[in-house]
C-alpha cells in the first residue's frame, strides 16, 4: 500500500503520487513510524527517483537588502548608500557591483526584493520555520523546515543524515522531537564519525561479536523500532567505515581546480563552507544550512560590505557553477537570506539598523524559473510596494522543490493537532515554480 | 448517518459527514463512510463528524483463533484481559521466565538494571512470592521515588529557565522525589501542586506555578495532567473531537482566576497566593462572565474566601469523577505496558474510547477504593499475569498491539540507558554541581542535559510541556553512531578502573567463563547460553597478526571492551522485554 518515490514527474509506476504517500503519511497520527519509512525506501530503491536538496545559506546578523539587490540609484544618497547597480545577462534586472560573477549568471538566480513576515530579532527562528519565536506555538513548538524535511523524507543515500547544519547550532525540531535535530557535523556529532581509539579491523570484529550476540528475536517488537534500530546501526557503521560523510567535509578531497574557485583575496571572509555545503549535498544530505555571518553592520555598513560582498558572490557564484556543471542545479535549491533588512536611511556611523519591514531573499537552482527579480519596495526601499512575498511562501516553494505539498502534508503537534507547514493561502510561488 | 435538525426534518448525511480511523493499521474510513479493515486485529474506533457533532463506531477486528488456556488469573486486571483475549479469539503468551521478569520489573519500576548479585538471587531463590517481595522491595527503595520523580519532574515543568531558578528545581524535585518515596495520595499530591500557596523556598510545591505562568497554562496543564484532556483547542473554537466549548474552557480557567504573585525572599523566587476575591472570568467568545465550573458540572457557589484551586481538587478527587483517578491510571498503564489503554494517554474523550473500557474503569474504581495510592496501584499493576506475559509472540499474537496479549518490549529511555551502561561499564557519572556518581534518572532538572550529549541526542525532555509525549522514543542515526563509535563511550570501556580492566586483570584468577557470566547477568539479568559462553571465549582466545604477520594473543581488557561494548549494542539490553 506504501510508495515512497515517485519518478520525475511526480508519479511511481503505479501511478501513485508523492502526494498520495504525503496524504498517507499525514493521517496516520504523528505520520509514518520510521520503520515503515526505512522499509518503503528500501522497497522503491534509491534510484528512483533524484534526490532533491535544499542548501540555506544564511546571513547572520541581517544583510542590507538594499545594497544588495535593490540598489535605489535614483534616491537621496543618504538612502541610495555608497553602491551602483550592473547590469545583467538578464535584460532589465540589475544588481549591486560588487556582484560581477552573479551577474554574468542571473539566468540561473533570482531574487526577491519584498520579502515579508520577518521579525526584529537576531534569530533565525522565523526562516526557519515561517513562523514568529515570540508569536503562538502549537504544543512543543513549531519545526524548522529541515526536521520537516528529515521528518517526511527520511534519511538520503549511505544513510546520510537528512538535515545538517554546519554551524552546529540552529532552530531545532520543535514538536517533532529530537530524533529530527539536525545533525551537526562538527563537535560531538563529527566526533562521533570517526574511528575513536578503535581500528577498522577491531570495529569488523566488534560488529561481528555484536551480530552473533544480537539474536534476540526481532518479532517481539510489532512498532517495528528494533528493525528502525538495526537499519540506522548499519547506516552508522557504513557512515564510519566508509567515511563518506567525513570526507564530504574534508575538503583536502575536493578537486582542486574547483576548490580554487572558492579562493577569495587575502582579508576577505572565508568562502569554502559553500564547497563543503555542495560536498554533503552530493553526500545525500536533504538539508543543509551553512551559516555565513558578519552582516549587522550598524557602522561603516559599506566598508563592511565591499569585503562581505565581493566574497560572497564568490563563493555563490562558485556553488552554482558547480552544481550546474555537475547536473546537480536542478535537483538543488539554494536560499539565502538573513534575520532582517537594513534601515533604508544611512545613520550617522555609516551604518544600517535593523529593519525587519522588507528584506531580500536570494534563490538558485531547484528547477526554479530563475532569472528574474521578484517585488519591489518603494522609493526608500523601507516598505514593500509590489507583491509582498512571505517567507512562508518561500518555505512551500522549497518544499515543493524537494516533493512536499503543502497543500496536504500535516504533521501533529504534541496536543495531536494536525498542523499544515505553511498558513492557508500561503502556498508555492507561482512566479517560480 | 442521519441529521436531525432542530425543525425536526431529517436528512440523509452520510455523504458529507468526514469519518476518521483512530488506527489506521486496523481500519480505514474513505469519505462515504466505508470501513475498510486490513489484517491488523486490534480494536478501533471511526470518528464521524458532521458540522458541530460527532460520533463514535467502535469496531474489535478479532483474530478468531481459539483460546484454550490462559494463566490463571492473579487479580481483576487478568480477568478482564483475559476475558477480552477469550472475546477476540487471540490467546495470551505464556508466562515469563524469572530473568526476563526481573530485569522488566527493576527497570519499570526502580529506572535501573538489576545488579547481577539481585538477579542471581532472585534466579536460585524458589520461594513462591518471590516475584511480589521483588515488587515490594523495588517499590520501597528509593530508586522507585527517583525514577518516577524524573518521570513527575518533567510533566511537572520544573524547567531551570534561568540561573535563578536552580534553588527551586532542587527543591521542586526534592518534593516530588520525597511524596512519592512515602506514597502520598495522589489526590494530596494533586492538591499540593494545584493549590500550592507560599513561598517556594517554604514550600516547593509552588514552584509549579514559576513555569505555568497564566491563568490558561495554569488550566491547560491541570487538565491535561490530571484529567487527561486536551482543553487548548477550545481556547479558540469549540473543540472538534469534543464537547467542550468555550464556555467551559473559560469557566473552567476560572479556577486559576484568583492567583496571585508577589517576589519572594530571594531573587527570581516568588510567592504564590490567593487574591481575596471570588473565582471568575471573562469568557472571550461572548464578552459575559463566567464562575469556576468543573468540567461538565453546574458552576460552583465560591465566596471571596474560598481559594477555588481548593474548591477544584475537591472536585477532582470526588469519587464519581470520571476523569481524575482514569487519567492517573491510564497513564501508569501506559508507563508499563508502554501503550495506554486510551492513546495518547491524555487524549482522554468520549471520540477516543480505551481499548477496554471495562479495564479502565475497573482500574480507576480500584485506585479510587484504595485512596488514591499510587504504590498500590503499581503493585496491583505488576503482580497481575498480564504484565508477567513473555513479550514472545505465540503463533497467533504477533500482530497485537491493543489487546496486551504480551508485553511491548519498549526502548530504554536516555537517563536509564545511560545508567545502564555505566553500570555494565562500572564508570561512573559526573554531572557539574552535583555529587559524582549521582545517576542520570536522579538528576533534578533538565538543565543538565545540556552538560551531556548523550542526554540530549537520546531525548531526555526539557520539561517545556506537560506531556509526556515530548519524550521521542524514535532512534536517529546520531543516536547509533554515539553507541556504536563514540569517544566516550570508548573512554568509558576502556577507562583504567572500568570492568573491562578489572575483568582482564590477572589479580582476577576466576575462570573466564565465570566472567561471562558476571556480564550476561548483569546485561540481561540472565545465565549466557552455552553457544554464547563459546563465542564470548574464542573471542577472548583469538590472536591476530601484528605487522610482521606473527600471530599475538590480545590483551584481555581489550577483549572484554570488545564484548561489553556489544552486549550493550543488542536489541536485548536497548529493549525493557
Amino acid at each position: 500500500m506504501l510508495k515512497i518515490f515517485g519518478n520525475t514527474n511526480g508519479r511511481d509506476c503505479d501511478g501513485q503520487s508523492r502526494r498520495d504517500f504525503l496524504q498517507i503519511g499525514s493521517l496516520a497520527m504523528g505520520g509514518m513510524a520510521l520503520p515503515q519509512l526505512l522499509r518503503a525506501e528500501e522497497t522503491v530503491g534509491a534510484s528512483a527517483q533524484r534526490q532533491k536538496s535544499v542548501i540555506m545559506v544564511y546571513l547572520g546578523g541581517g544583510p542590507s537588502h538594499q545594497d544588495m539587490w535593490d540598489i535605489k540609484e535614483d534616491a537621496p544618497l543618504e538612502y541610495r548608500g555608497e553602491f551602483n547597480a550592473i547590469s545583467t545577462n538578464v535584460p532589465g534586472v540589475r544588481i549591486c557591483e560588487h556582484f560581477p560573477k552573479l551577474a554574468k549568471m542571473w539566468d540561473k538566480c533570482a531574487a526577491i526584493r519584498s520579502t515579508v513576515g520577518q521579525a526584529n530579532d537576531h534569530n533565525s527562528f522565523h526562516c526557519m520555520t515561517g513562523r514568529q519565536r515570540r508569536g503562538p506555538q502549537p504544543s512543543g513548538g513549531w519545526p524548522s523546515i529541515g526536521s520537516v524535511i528529515g521528518k517526511l523524507e527520511g534519511s538520503g543515500p549511505n544513510g546520510t543524515p537528512p538535515n545538517i547544519a554546519m554551524s552546529g547550532r540552529d532552530t531545532g525540531p520543535g514538536f517533532l522531537g529530537t530524533p529530527y535535530k539536525p545533525f551537526s557535523p562538527s563537535g560531538k556529532g563529527k566526533q562521533d564519525l570517526k574511528l575513536n581509539g578503535v581500528t577498522t579491523d577491531r570495529l569488523d570484529d566488534r560488529r561481528l561479536l555484536l551480530g552473533s550476540f544480537d539474536q534476540f528475536r526481532r518479532d517481539v517488537d510489532s512498532k517495528r523500532q528494533m528493525e528502525g534500530l538495526d537499519k540506522f546501526n548499519e547506516q552508522a557503521f557504513g557512515v564510519i567505515t566508509s567515511n563518506h560523510l567525513l570526507n564530504a567535509l574534508d575538503l583536502k578531497k575536493e578537486d582542486p581546480k574547483r576548490l580554487a574557485r572558492y579562493e577569495v583575496p587575502k582579508g576577505y571572509r572565508d568562502v569554502k563552507s559553500f564547497c563543503t555545503a555542495r560536498r554533503i549535498v552530493e553526500a545525500g544530505a536533504r538539508f543543509v544550512t551553512l551559516s555565513w555571518g558578519g552582516w549587522d553592520s550598524h557602522s561603516k555598513n559599506f566598508v563592511t560590505l565591499r569585503k562581505q560582498l565581493p566574497a560572497l558572490d564568490i563563493g555563490l557564484s562558485a556553488l552554482i557553477s558547480d552544481l550546474a556543471e555537475t547536473g546537480r542545479l536542478a535537483d538543488t535549491s539554494i536560499v539565502m537570506w538573513g534575520e532582517f533588512g537594513r534601515t533604508p536611511r544611512v545613520n550617522k556611523n555609516a551604518g544600517r539598523d535593523h529593519w525587519s519591514r522588507v528584506m531580500g531573499t536570494f534563490l538558485a537552482g531547484g528547477g526554479m524559473n530563475t532569472g528574474q527579480i521578484i517585488g519591489q519596495t518603494d522609493r526608500t526601499g523601507g516598505e514593500a510596494s509590489e507583491r509582498p512575498v512571505h517567507i512562508q511562501e518561500i518555505l512551500a516553494t522549497l518544499y515543493h522543490n524537494v516533493g512536499i505539498d503543502v497543500a496536504k502534508a500535516q504533521l501533529s503537534d504534541l496536543n495531536g493537532r494536525p498542523q499544515y507547514l505553511t498558513d492557508a493561502g500561503r502556498g508555492p510561488m507561482k512566479e517560480l515554480i | 448517518m442521519t441529521a436531525i435538525y432542530s425543525d425536526g426534518h431529517t436528512e440523509d448525511a452520510t455523504h458529507i459527514a468526514t469519518y476518521e480511523a483512530n488506527d489506521k493499521e486496523i481500519a480505514e474510513a474513505d469519505d462515504t463512510g466505508h470501513i475498510k479493515f486490513f489484517e491488523q486485529p486490534g480494536d478501533v474506533s471511526v470518528m464521524v463528524r458532521y458540522q458541530g457533532q460527532v460520533g463514535v463506531y467502535q469496531a474489535s477486528v478479532p483474530l478468531g483463533a481459539p483460546v484454550e488456556k490462559s494463566p490463571e488469573p492473579r487479580n481483576f486486571i487478568d480477568e478482564l484481559v483475559f476475558a477480552k483475549l477469550k472475546r477476540v479469539g487471540m490467546p495470551p503468551s505464556t508466562v515469563t521466565d524469572d530473568a526476563t521478569f526481573i530485569r522488566r520489573a527493576t527497570v519499570d519500576i526502580a529506572g535501573r538494571l538489576p545488579t547481577s548479585s539481585e538477579s542471581e538471587g532472585f534466579l536460585k531463590s524458589t520461594d513462591p512470592a518471590k516475584r511480589d517481595k521483588l515488587i515490594d522491595r523495588l517499590l520501597s527503595s528509593t530508586d522507585y521515588a527517583d525514577y518516577f520523580a524524573n518521570k513527575w519532574g518533567a510533566l511537572l515543568r520544573n524547567k531551570r529557565s534561568n540561573a535563578q531558578a536552580m534553588r527551586g528545581n532542587f527543591a521542586f524535585h526534592g518534593w516530588i522525589r520525597d511524596s512519592l518515596h512515602k506514597n502520598m495520595r495522589y489526590d494530596e499530591f494533586a492538591r499540593s501542586v494545584l493549590a500550592a500557596s507560599g513561598d517556594m523556598s517554604q514550600n516547593p510545591a509552588a514552584t509549579w506555578y514559576r513555569e505555568v505562568k497564566t491563568m490558561q497554562a495554569q488550566m491547560e496543564d491541570a487538565a491535561q495532567l490530571f484529567l487527561g484532556t486536551r482543553m487548548q483547542c477550545a481556547q479558540c473554537h469549540h473543540h472538534p473531537f469534543e464537547k467542550w466549548s468555550q464556555k467551559d474552557y473559560y469557566s473552567f480557567s476560572a479556577f486559576f482566576s484568583t492567583v496571585g504573585r508577589k517576589p519572594g525572599r530571594n531573587p527570581g523566587e516568588e510567592i504564590i497566593y490567593h487574591t481575596r476575591k471570588v473565582a471568575q472570568t471573562a469568557n472571550k467568545k461572548d464578552g459575559g462572565t463566567v464562575k469556576a465550573t468543573g468540567l461538565g458540572d453546574e458552576p460552583m457557589d465560591l465566596t471571596v474566601d474560598d481559594d477555588p484551586r481548593h474548591a477544584l481538587v475537591d472536585w477532582l478527587s470526588q469519587p464519581g469523577n470520571k476523569f481524575f483517578a482514569h487519567t492517573l491510571v491510564n497513564r501508569y498503564w501506559k508507563h508499563f505496558f508502554s501503550r495506554g489503554l486510551v492513546e495518547p494517554e491524555d487524549d482522554m474523550r468520549e471520540t477516543n474510547p480505551a481499548v477496554n473500557p471495562e479495564l479502565l474503569e475497573g482500574l480507576a474504581q480500584h485506585f479510587i477504593r484504595r485512596g488514591f495510592d499510587m504504590k498500590d496501584l503499581i503493585r496491583t499493576i505488576c503482580q497481575s499475569k498480564t504484565y508477567q506475559l513473555s513479550s514472545i509472540p505465540n503463533e497467533f499474537n504477533s500482530k497485537d498491539k491493543t489487546y496486551f496479549s504480551r508485553y511491548y518490549p519498549k526502548r530504554l529511555n536516555a537517563e536509564v540507558l545511560y545508567d545502564a551502561i555505566n553500570q555494565m561499564t562500572d564508570s561512573k557519572p559526573s554531572f557539574s554541581g552535583l555529587p559524582v556518581g549521582t545517576r542520570a534518572v536522579q538528576l533534578p532538572d533538565n538543565s543538565f542535559n545540556s552538560q551531556s550529549y548523550f542526554l540530549t541526542v537520546f531525548g531526555r525532555p526539557d520539561s517545556s510541556s506537560s506531556c509526556e509525549c515530548e519524550r521521542s522514543s524514535d532512534a536517529s542515526l546520531a543516536q547509533s553512531l554515539h553507541l556504536l563509535n563514540s569517544k566516550d563511550i570508548q573512554s568509558k570501556l576502556s577507562s583504567g578502573s572500568g570492568r573491562a580492566a578489572k575483568l582482564g586483570n590477572v589479580k582476577d584468577d576466576r575462570d573466564a567463563g565465570a566472567k561471562i557470566r558476571e556480564l550476561f547477568l548483569l546485561a540481561f539479568s540472565r545465565e549466557p547460553s552455552g553457544s554464547e559462553v563459546l563465542l564470548a571465549r574464542k573471542h577472548l582466545e583469538r590472536q591476530i597478526e601484528n605487522d610482521k604477520g606473527e600471530k599475538k594473543p590480545v590483551a584481555a581488557k581489550e577483549s572484554y571492551e570488545d564484548i561489553i561494548w556489544a552486549l550493550f549494542n543488542t536489541k536485548e539490553f536497548l529493549f525493557n522485554h
